[in-house]
C-alpha cells in the first residue's frame, strides 16, 4: 500500500542562508503519482531529500503516513529509508564495485533477508525490469538506461511505499528514458506505490495523476 | 763541571736545555740532590780513583752527562781545506739502574752533531742526531771507546782511533773516515784530570784531551773518494755535578801551532757578558807536557762581529789571543762567518762552533796554526734559561 | 614545460590543501623510510671516519707504513731497517693499544706509544702547557707518564701531575700526566681520546715489551714518488713476508671490510623501509589522479597536454618525495645522534674497540638517503602518472572501469609475480661477490617484489572465495567490504602488499634471529662449560681489552680448589687486508672434554687429540667459509720470523667471532708466535667447590696486583646472550619501523578510499544503511587488508627467512644456523600487527560514519 504523504509550510534554508524552500504545502494520497516540475535549482531535490528523510526542514513539516520524518530517531530514519522510502537519483545509482543482482540485493540483504531468499527476490526484480541475463555484469558494463533500469529494481526490491525519483531520464536518451518511466509507471501502479518524480521535463509530468509546480522554492499551483 | 773548562760547560748547558722546561728543573734537581733515586745510579766523582786508560776513553754509567767530542783540520791532495766537528753526548735520563721490562725503559739518552766547513765552497754543514739507550740505534761501551749514534762512530782500536760519519747532502751521500792516531798522549786537565768547577761539593768532572791526533783517511761525495790527511782535537769530559748559575755563556779556543805546541784556552761570560772569574787555559808543549793557565797568563780580544740570519744572534767573529809568558800573539780568523749550528732535533741549543785560521798577530803576520772556537749564549736567553734552571 | 603552470592550481595545490592528513601522511612515511636510512648510514659513517681520521691522524707525515700481518712487528725490525736512514729516511716506531680508564666511567681510551726523539719528525704535537716540544718533554720518560689533550683534560678535570689509572694488560695501572696536548696534530685522533706515551711505558703497561705496531718513514722532504715506490720496494724485500709495507691509509681498507657486512646488512634493511615508504607516494599520487579525473578531462579539453598532465602527477610525487626526503635527512640526523652509542656500541664490540666516535653529519651520506627518497618518491609516481596523462579530454570515465581495467591486469602481474619468485629461489645459488651476498639480497628483494605482484590476484581470489561465507557469518557489510577491496583493487591491493612486506620483514628477522639465537644458546651450553671465567678488565669497552698477563695465569693455578686453567690467546692478523684472528687454547684439554664442537659432526676429542699430535690446526667455520679453506688444507700463519704452514686438522663451529679463527695449541703458538698470557681463561674448579666461593678466591687472589673480570659460567652465559640481544637490537627497531610504516599505510589507504567512496556510502546510507553498518563494513575491509597481508606476509617471511639463514648469513659471516620458529614471538607479533591495523581503521570507519549523505548526494 502506498504512503500518504503530508507537506505543511516546509521550509528549507542552508547555512550562508540559500533558501532552498520558502514554505511548501501540500498533501498525497497513498497511489499518487505526482510529479515534480521546475527548473534547475528550485528546490525539487532539497524536497526529495526532505521525503528521503536526509534531511530535516529548517522549519514546517513532512510527515509520511501521519509519522514527522523529523521527530523519527536516527535509527528509525535509517528504518524508514530501508524499508519506505527508495530513491532513485539521475546518475551514479549503483555501487560500482558490486554487480547488478548485487545492487539489487543489497537493501534486501540490509534488512537481514537470507542470501538466497534476497538474491531470489533480486533476481525476480530484474526479470520486470528485464534485465535477467545481466545480472552478473557491473555497473560500468551496463548502458545508462540499463543501469537506471537495475536502480529502478533496486528501489522496488525492498516494496517500499513511497519511491523518491530524482530525474531518473535527466541524462538517457530520449527512448531509454521512456522505457525506463513505464517500467516506473508500470511497476508502481501494480503496487500502489507513491510516487514523487522530480523532473523538468514536461512529457515525464504527463505519466502522472498530479503535477507540483515548484519555483523559486515555493508551489505556484496544484 | 770544571768551570775553566767552558766548552765542557756548554754543553752541559745543552743537554740540559735537552731537557727544557720546568718538568726537567724538577728532574734535574731531584736527579741532583743527595738522597733522591739518583743517588743509586749516579754519584759524585770520587777524586782519589786513579784514571787507568783504556777504560776511561770508555763511558762511565755512574756520570750523568759525557761527551766525546772530535774537531779537526783536513786537506785533500788539492790543498783544499775542509773543518770538521763530530760530538757525542750521552745523558743519563733515568736513574733507576734496574727493574723495567721494556727495552725502550729509557736510562741514557745519546745526541751527536757532525758539521764540517769547507772553506773552498764556502759550505758548512751540519747533521743531528738523537737516540735512546737500549734499543740499538745509539751507544756507548764502558769498557773501551766505542761509542755510536746510528751510522756515525768513534772506536779505540788499540791506541788508535777510528771515526766515521755520513750524512746527506742534497741528495748526495758525504762520508768521512779517519784513523786518530795520538801524537801526544792524553793530557789530563786539572789535577789528575779532575776539576772544580764551583763552591758546590759535587761540582767536579773528569776531562781528558788528545790535543793533537794525526789524521788520515777519506772524505767520499756521491761516488767519490777523496783521500784526506791533518790534525784532530778529541775531548772526553764526564760527571754527574752541576755547573754555576751566574754564567750567561762562553767563549773556547783550541789551537794547534805548526811549531807542534797546543793551545785550549776560555773565558765564561756573566750575564752582563763580562769574563767572569772562571777563565782559564792549558798549554801543551811540543813534547806533550802541559800547564795550567791562569786568567793573569793570557788575554782575548774580539776584533770582529758576525750576526746570524737565522737565530739573530750577534757573534764576535776575530780574536786576539795572546799568552805572554810563552811568546804567543795570535790572531784567530774564521775560514767562514757563519759556522752557527741550530740544534733543534737534538740538544736544542744554538752555538757557533767553527774552524778558524790562525797567523802571528805581530812582525810577519805568517800562518802558524789552526783553531777551533765555539761561542755560546750570543743566539738569546735560552741557554742560560735552563743553565739556571738546571743548578742546584 | 609549456602549459604546466596554469594546471598546478587546480590539479595539484588546491587538492593538496583539501588533503592535508593525507599528504601529511605521505610525507611522514617517506620521512621515516629515508631517516631510516639516513640514520644506518650516518651512524656507520661516524664510525668509520672517526677511524679513519684517527689513521691519518696517527700516520701524520708517514709515506709509507710497516704494518704486521701477525701479532705484532718484533722491536728488532728497526735495526733490519737501520739502512734506510743512510738514504734521510726516518724510521718512527710506534705501539698502540686499546685500554679502558680505570675511572668508574671506564671511558675507552687509545694509548700511542711513541719514541718521543724521533716522533716530531712524523706527527704534529703541540703543548698547551709544558714543553715546547715533545723531544723536550724529558718527563715523558718517565716510566708511566702519557700526554693528554685539552679536551680529554677538560673532560676529565685533569692538569699537569694528575694521576691517570689504566686499566690494561690485565692489571690496573697508575699512570700520570706529564704534558697536556694542544687539541691539534695527533692529539685530535681518536676523538680526543688518546694518551701519548713513551714507547717503554706503553710496551710496559700493555705487557707488550719486544713489540712494536708500526713503522713509519718519513721520507727527505721533497722525495719524488719514485723514490718512495723504489724504497717501498726495498724494504719489502728486506722483511719477512708477514710484515707488509704501504701507504699508511690501508688501515682504513682493513676496518672497512671488518664492518662492511654490518653495513650492507644494516642499508639492505633500512632501504626496504624505505621501500615501504615510497608505497605511501604511489598511493597518494594514485587517489589523486582518481579523484581528480574529471578535471584532468576538463583541463585536457582545454587544452593541456598530455605530457604537461603527466609532468603535474610526477611533480606530485617528486614534491612529496622531496618535502619527506628533507624532513628524513633532519629526523635521521638526529637518530643517528641518538643511536650513535647503541649502532657504534654494536660496530665497536665486535669490530673496534675505539673510544665512542663523535657524530659526523657526513654530507654524501645526506645527499644519498635524500636522493634515494626523492628518487624512490618520483618513480613510484610514474604509474599514476601516466595514467593520468591517458585521460581523454572532457572524458567523464566511470570510476569502475578504471579499476575494471586494473583488474584485468591482475593474472598477468601474479605470472610476473611467479617469475620473479622462481628468480628469487635461483638466486640462492650463486656464491657470494666480493664476500658481500650480493645474490642473496637480490633474492630477498625478488621475493618481496614477486609477492607483491602476486597480491592483487590474492585479494581477488579470497575476496571471491570468502564473500557467500562472509556474508552469512558477519552480515551485508562483509559483502559491502568485499565489493571495497576488490572494487578498488588497484589500491587494496597495494595496501595489502605493504602490510605484507612489513610483516615478511618482522618475520624474517624474528625467525633468523631466533635461529640464531637458539643456535648460539646451544653452541655456548656446548662450549662453555668451566665454572669460571678470567678476562682483563676492560671499563666500558665491549670486549675485553689486552691480556692476562702469564704470572697472573700461574697464580689463578696455584690457587686452593682450581683445578684446571685453560688460557686462551689470540691476536688480530690479517690475510691480504682481510682480518681474522690466530688463537690458541690447550687441545689436551679439548680432547679430554670433547667441549668444541666440529662443523661436521666428527666427535671433537678424537679431532683434537689428532691436531696435538701432529701440530696441526683447528679453523673455525667462518675462517673455512671465507678462506674457502678446509680439512686438509694448509694456512700459512704470520709468524715474526716468517710464515708457517700449519694443516687444517678440522673445522669448529663458533658464533664469537665472524671473522674466522685459526686455533693451534697454546704450545706450539707460544713457539710459532713468542706470545704468552691469555686473552682468556676458563677456569675448572674441583669437585665440591662452589662456584661463587671459588670466585671469591681467585678475585682475593688477584686483588692489588691485577685487574681481572672473573665470572662464574651462569653470569657469562647470560652476558653472552644478553650482547646478543643487544647487538640484534637494532635489527628489531628496524622491523618495528617497517611494521609502523605499513600499518601506517593501511590507515592512509583506508582514509583515502573512504574520502573517494563518498558517493557511494552516500548511497548506502539512502538505501537504508545505517552509519554504524557503515563503519562496521570499513572496520571489515581493513580486517580483511590486515588478514590477507599477514597471512601474505607469513609465508614471504618465511621464504626471506630461509635466504637470510641459509644464504646471507653463511655468504657474510659463514655460520651454521638451524631454523628454528620462534612462534611465541611471532604469534604475538602477527597479533600486535592486526590488531595495529584494526586500530587503524578506527580513525576511517569514523570518518565513513560521519559522511552527510544528503551533502555529498548535492554534490553532482
Amino acid at each position: 500500500m502506498g504512503a500518504a504523504v503530508s507537506v505543511r509550510e516546509a521550509r528549507k534554508t542552508y547555512p550562508g542562508g540559500v533558501e532552498a524552500l520558502a514554505g511548501v504545502s501540500f498533501d498525497l494520497s497513498p497511489g499518487t503519482f505526482a510529479a515534480l516540475l521546475g527548473p534547475s535549482g528550485c528546490g525539487k531535490s532539497t524536497l526529495l531529500h526532505l521525503l528521503g528523510a536526509l534531511e530535516k526542514p529548517t522549519s514546517g513539516s513532512v510527515a509520511v503516513d501521519g509519522h514527522d520524518l523529523a521527530a523519527l530517531s536516527e535509527a528509525a530514519r535509517d528504518d524508514y529509508r530501508l524499508r519506505r522510502a527508495a530513491t532513485v537519483f539521475q546518475l551514479y545509482n549503483l555501487l560500482p564495485t558490486m554487480t547488478a543482482l548485487e545492487n539489487v540485493a543489497l537493501p534486501l540483504l540490509l534488512d537481514g533477508l537470507p542470501r538466497p531468499e534476497a538474491e531470489a527476490r533480486a533476481e525476480k526484480g530484474l526479470a520486470e525490469v528485464g534485465l535477467s541475463a545481466r545480472k552478473d555484469a557491473f555497473p560500468y558494463e551496463l548502458s545508462g538506461g540499463q543501469m537506471q533500469r537495475v536502480a529502478v529494481a533496486r528501489a522496488l526490491a525492498p516494496r517500499p511505499a513511497l519511491l523518491l525519483a530524482d530525474e531518473p531520464t535527466g541524462s538517457l536518451d530520449s527512448r531509454s528514458g521512456a522505457q525506463v518511466l513505464d517500467l516506473v509507471g508500470e511497476l508502481v501502479a501494480a503496487r500502489g506505490v507513491t510516487v514523487v518524480l522530480a523532473t523538468h521535463d514536461a512529457a515525464a509530468a504527463g505519466r502522472a495523476s498530479r503535477v507540483l509546480r515548484l519555483l523559486d522554492g515555493r508551489l505556484v499551483d496544484g | 763541571m770544571d768551570p775553566r773548562r767552558p766548552r765542557r760547560a756548554a754543553f752541559l748547558a745543552a743537554l740540559s736545555l735537552a731537557s727544557a722546561g720546568t718538568v726537567l728543573a724538577a728532574f734535574a734537581a731531584r736527579a741532583l740532590s743527595a738522597g733522591a733515586p739518583g743517588a743509586e745510579r749516579f754519584r759524585p766523582l770520587d777524586p782519589a780513583a786513579p784514571l787507568s786508560f783504556p777504560r776511561d776513553h770508555g763511558s762511565h754509567d755512574d756520570a750523568r752527562v759525557e761527551w766525546w767530542y772530535v774537531t779537526g783540520h783536513l786537506e785533500d791532495g788539492s790543498g783544499r781545506r775542509l773543518g770538521y766537528q763530530l760530538t757525542f753526548f750521552r745523558t743519563g735520563i733515568s736513574d733507576e739502574p734496574q727493574g723495567r721490562a721494556s727495552a725502550w725503559a729509557a736510562r741514557d739518552l745519546f745526541l751527536a752533531h757532525f758539521a764540517r766547513t769547507d772553506a773552498a765552497e764556502g759550505r758548512f754543514r751540519y747533521a743531528e742526531r738523537a737516540h735512546r739507550s737500549g734499543v740499538g740505534a745509539a751507544w756507548a761501551r764502558t769498557t773501551h771507546l766505542d761509542v755510536g749514534n746510528e751510522d756515525w762512530t768513534l772506536r779505540d782500536v788499540g791506541g788508535a782511533f777510528v771515526l766515521f760519519a755520513r750524512d746527506r747532502v742534497d741528495g748526495e751521500e758525504e762520508t768521512l773516515s779517519l784513523l786518530l792516531r795520538p801524537a801526544k798522549p792524553p793530557v789530563l786537565h786539572g789535577e789528575n784530570g779532575l776539576s772544580r768547577k764551583g763552591p758546590e761539593p759535587d761540582a767536579v768532572s773528569r776531562y781528558v784531551s788528545f790535543t793533537r791526533l794525526e789524521t788520515t783517511g777519506f772524505l767520499t761525495r756521491g761516488g767519490e773518494a777523496r783521500p784526506v790527511r791533518g790534525l784532530s782535537w778529541m775531548d772526553h769530559e764526564w760527571g754527574s755535578g752541576s755547573i754555576g748559575r751566574e754564567t750567561a755563556g762562553w767563549d773556547w779556543y783550541s789551537v794547534q801551532l805548526d811549531d807542534g805546541r797546543d793551545l785550549m784556552l776560555y773565558r765564561m761570560r756573566g750575564t752582563g757578558g763580562e769574563t767572569t772569574r772562571f777563565a782559564s787555559g792549558t798549554l801543551v808543549e811540543k813534547d806533550g807536557s802541559s800547564r795550567g793557565l791562569s786568567p793573569a797568563d793570557f788575554s782575548v780580544e774580539a776584533t770582529g762581529r758576525w750576526t746570524s740570519p737565522r737565530s739573530g744572534g750577534v757573534y764576535p767573529s776575530r780574536w786576539l789571543l795572546r799568552v805572554p809568558a810563552a811568546g804567543l800573539a795570535l790572531e784567530v780568523t774564521p775560514l767562514l762567518a757563519d759556522q752557527e749550528l741550530v740544534t733543534d732535533r737534538s740538544t736544542r741549543v744554538t752555538y757557533w762552533e767553527g774552524a778558524c785560521d790562525v797567523r802571528l798577530a805581530e812582525g810577519s803576520g805568517a800562518r802558524a796554526g789552526n783553531a777551533y772556537v765555539e761561542l755560546t749564549g750570543y743566539a738569546g736567553k735560552g741557554a742560560l734559561g735552563a743553565l739556571g734552571e738546571g743548578g742546584p | 614545460m609549456r602549459g604546466l603552470g596554469p594546471l598546478l592550481a587546480p590539479l595539484l595545490l588546491r587538492p593538496l590543501r583539501r588533503d592535508r592528513l593525507r599528504f601529511a601522511l605521505t610525507v611522514s612515511g617517506i620521512a621515516v623510510g629515508v631517516a631510516t636510512v639516513a640514520a644506518i648510514r650516518l651512524a656507520n659513517s661516524s664510525v668509520l671516519s672517526s677511524f679513519s681520521r684517527t689513521v691519518d691522524l696517527v700516520a701524520g707525515k708517514a709515506s709509507l707504513t710497516v704494518l704486521a700481518d701477525g701479532p705484532g712487528i718484533p722491536e728488532g725490525t728497526l735495526e733490519r731497517l737501520a739502512w734506510v736512514r743512510s738514504q734521510g729516511v726516518s724510521l718512527v716506531p710506534a705501539l698502540s693499544v686499546t685500554a679502558a680508564l680505570g675511572t668508574p666511567d671506564g671511558e675507552v681510551v687509545e694509548l700511542l706509544g711513541v719514541d718521543p726523539l724521533s716522533d716530531g719528525s712524523a706527527r704534529d704535537y703541540r703543548f698547551a702547557s709544558g714543553p715546547r716540544a715533545l723531544a723536550d718533554a724529558f718527563a715523558v720518560f718517565e716510566p708511566g707518564a702519557v700526554l693528554v689533550s685539552e679536551t680529554f683534560a677538560a673532560r676529565h678535570g685533569l692538569s699537569r701531575g694528575s694521576p691517570l689509572p689504566l686499566l690494561a694488560g690485565g692489571a690496573r695501572r697508575s699512570l700520570h700526566v706529564a704534558g697536556i696536548l694542544r687539541a691539534e696534530g695527533v692529539a685530535r685522533a681518536a676523538s680526543g681520546s688518546l694518551l701519548v706515551a713513551d714507547l717503554a711505558t706503553v710496551q710496559e703497561v700493555a705487557g707488550r715489551a719486544g713489540w712494536l705496531d708500526r713503522i713509519d718513514l718519513v721520507l727527505p722532504d721533497g722525495a719524488p714518488g719514485a723514490f718512495r715506490d723504489r724504497l717501498a720496494e726495498e724494504v719489502r724485500a728486506s722483511l719477512p713476508p708477514t710484515l707488509t709495507v704501504g701507504r699508511p691509509e690501508r688501515r682504513n681498507e682493513t676496518v672497512d671490510r671488518m664492518v662492511r657486512s654490518f653495513r650492507v646488512n644494516l642499508t639492505a634493511l633500512g632501504l626496504i623501509a624505505l621501500l615501504v615508504g615510497t608505497y605511501f607516494v604511489y598511493n597518494t599520487v594514485s587517489i589523486s589522479v582518481l579523484r581528480r579525473r574529471a578535471d584532468i578531462g576538463t583541463v585536457r579539453g582545454l587544452g593541456a597536454s598530455a605530457r604537461a598532465v603527466f609532468a603535474v602527477f610526477l611533480l606530485e610525487g617528486a614534491a612529496l618525495g622531496t618535502l619527506g626526503s628533507l624532513l628524513g635527512v633532519a629526523l635521521g640526523t638526529l637518530l643517528a645522534r641518538g643511536a650513535l652509542a647503541a649502532v657504534g656500541g654494536t660496530a665497536t664490540d665486535f669490530y673496534l674497540a675505539a673510544p665512542p666516535p663523535a657524530f659526523r653529519a657526513d654530507a654524501g651520506v645526506l645527499l644519498f638517503s635524500f636522493v634515494a627518497g626523492v628518487v624512490a618518491s618520483t618513480l613510484s609516481a610514474l604509474a599514476p602518472a601516466a595514467e593520468a596523462a591517458r585521460v581523454a579530454p572532457a572524458a567523464t570515465m566511470r570510476h569502475g572501469s578504471v579499476e575494471a581495467a586494473r583488474r584485468r591486469t591482475t593474472r598477468p602481474l601474479a605470472l610476473l609475480g611467479l617469475v620473479l619468485l622462481a628468480l628469487a629461489a635461483a638466486a640462492t645459488r650463486p656464491g657470494p661477490v666480493a664476500g658481500l651476498p650480493v645474490f642473496g639480497f637480490a633474492s630477498v628483494f625478488l621475493v618481496v617484489a614477486g609477492a607483491s605482484l602476486l597480491a592483487p590476484l590474492a585479494v581477488t581470489a579470497v575476496a571471491r572465495r570468502a564473500d557467500r561465507p562472509a556474508l552469512a557469518l558477519l552480515g551485508v557489510e562483509a559483502r559491502i567490504a568485499r565489493a571495497n577491496l576488490t572494487g578498488s583493487l588497484s589500491r587494496t591491493s597495494v595496501a595489502v602488499a605493504a602490510l605484507a612486506m612489513g610483516v615478511a620483514m618482522m618475520v624474517a628477522v624474528a625467525v633468523m634471529v631466533g635461529s640464531f639465537r637458539g643456535t648460539v644458546e646451544q653452541w655456548v651450553s656446548q662450549t662453555l662449560k668451566a665454572d669460571l671465567f678470567a678476562a682483563p678488565e676492560s671499563g666500558r669497552a665491549g670486549r675485553s681489552l689486552g691480556r692476562i698477563p702469564q704470572d697472573a695465569l700461574d697464580l689463578l693455578e696455584r690457587i686452593p680448589g682450581v683445578a684446571e686453567v685453560d688460557a686462551f690467546l689470540s691476536f688480530e692478523a690479517t690475510r691480504d687486508g682481510i682480518p681474522y684472528t690466530v688463537g690458541c687454547g690447550r687441545l689436551e684439554a679439548i680432547a679430554r672434554r670433547g667441549n668444541l664442537p666440529m662443523a661436521d659432526g666428527r666427535d671433537p676429542r678424537a679431532v683434537a687429540a689428532e691436531a696435538l699430535a701432529r701440530g696441526e690446526a683447528l679453523v673455525s667455520e667462518p675462517f673455512a667459509t671465507r678462506f674457502g679453506l678446509g680439512r686438509g688444507d694448509v694456512v700459512r700463519l704470520p709468524a715474526p720470523g716468517g710464515e708457517v704452514p700449519v694443516t687444517i686438522a678440522g673445522v669448529y663451529t663458533d658464533y664469537s667471532n665472524d671473522r674466522g679463527t685459526v686455533t693451534v695449541d697454546r704450545a706450539l703458538f707460544r713457539r710459532l708466535f713468542g706470545l704468552d698470557g691469555a686473552s682468556s681463561a676458563a677456569i675448572y674448579l674441583s669437585p665440591g667447590v662452589d662456584p661463587e666461593e671459588g670466585r671469591r678466591r681467585v678475585l682475593a687472589a688477584l686483588h692489588g696486583r691485577f685487574a681481572i673480570a672473573v665470572r662464574t659460567n651462569a653470569t657469562l652465559r647470560a652476558a653472552a646472550l644478553a650482547l646478543f640481544d643487544r647487538t640484534f637490537a637494532i635489527t628489531y627497531a628496524l622491523d618495528a619501523i617497517a611494521v609502523a610504516v605499513a600499518v601506517l599505510g593501511v590507515f592512509n589507504t583506508l582514509v583515502a578510499l573512504v574520502l573517494e567512496r563518498q558517493r557511494e556510502i552516500g548511497l548506502l546510507r539512502v538505501l537504508g544503511a545505517s552509519a554504524a553498518r557503515v563503519e562496521r563494513a570499513v572496520r571489515l575491509e581493513a580486517a580483511a587488508i590486515a588478514a590477507l597481508g599477514t597471512v601474505l606476509g607469513l609465508a614471504q617471511g618465511g621464504a626471506m627467512a630461509w635466504v637470510l639463514v641459509h644464504v646471507i648469513n653463511v655468504q657474510s659471516f659463514g655460520w651454521t644456523i638451524r631454523m628454528e620458529v620462534p612462534g611465541r614471538f611471532l604469534a604475538f607479533s602477527l597479533a600486535l600487527v592486526l590488531a595495529a591495523t584494526l586500530l587503524s581503521a578506527l580513525h576511517p570507519a569514523r570518518l565513513a560514519a560521519g559522511t552527510d549523505p544528503a551533502a555529498v548526494l548535492k554534490e553532482e
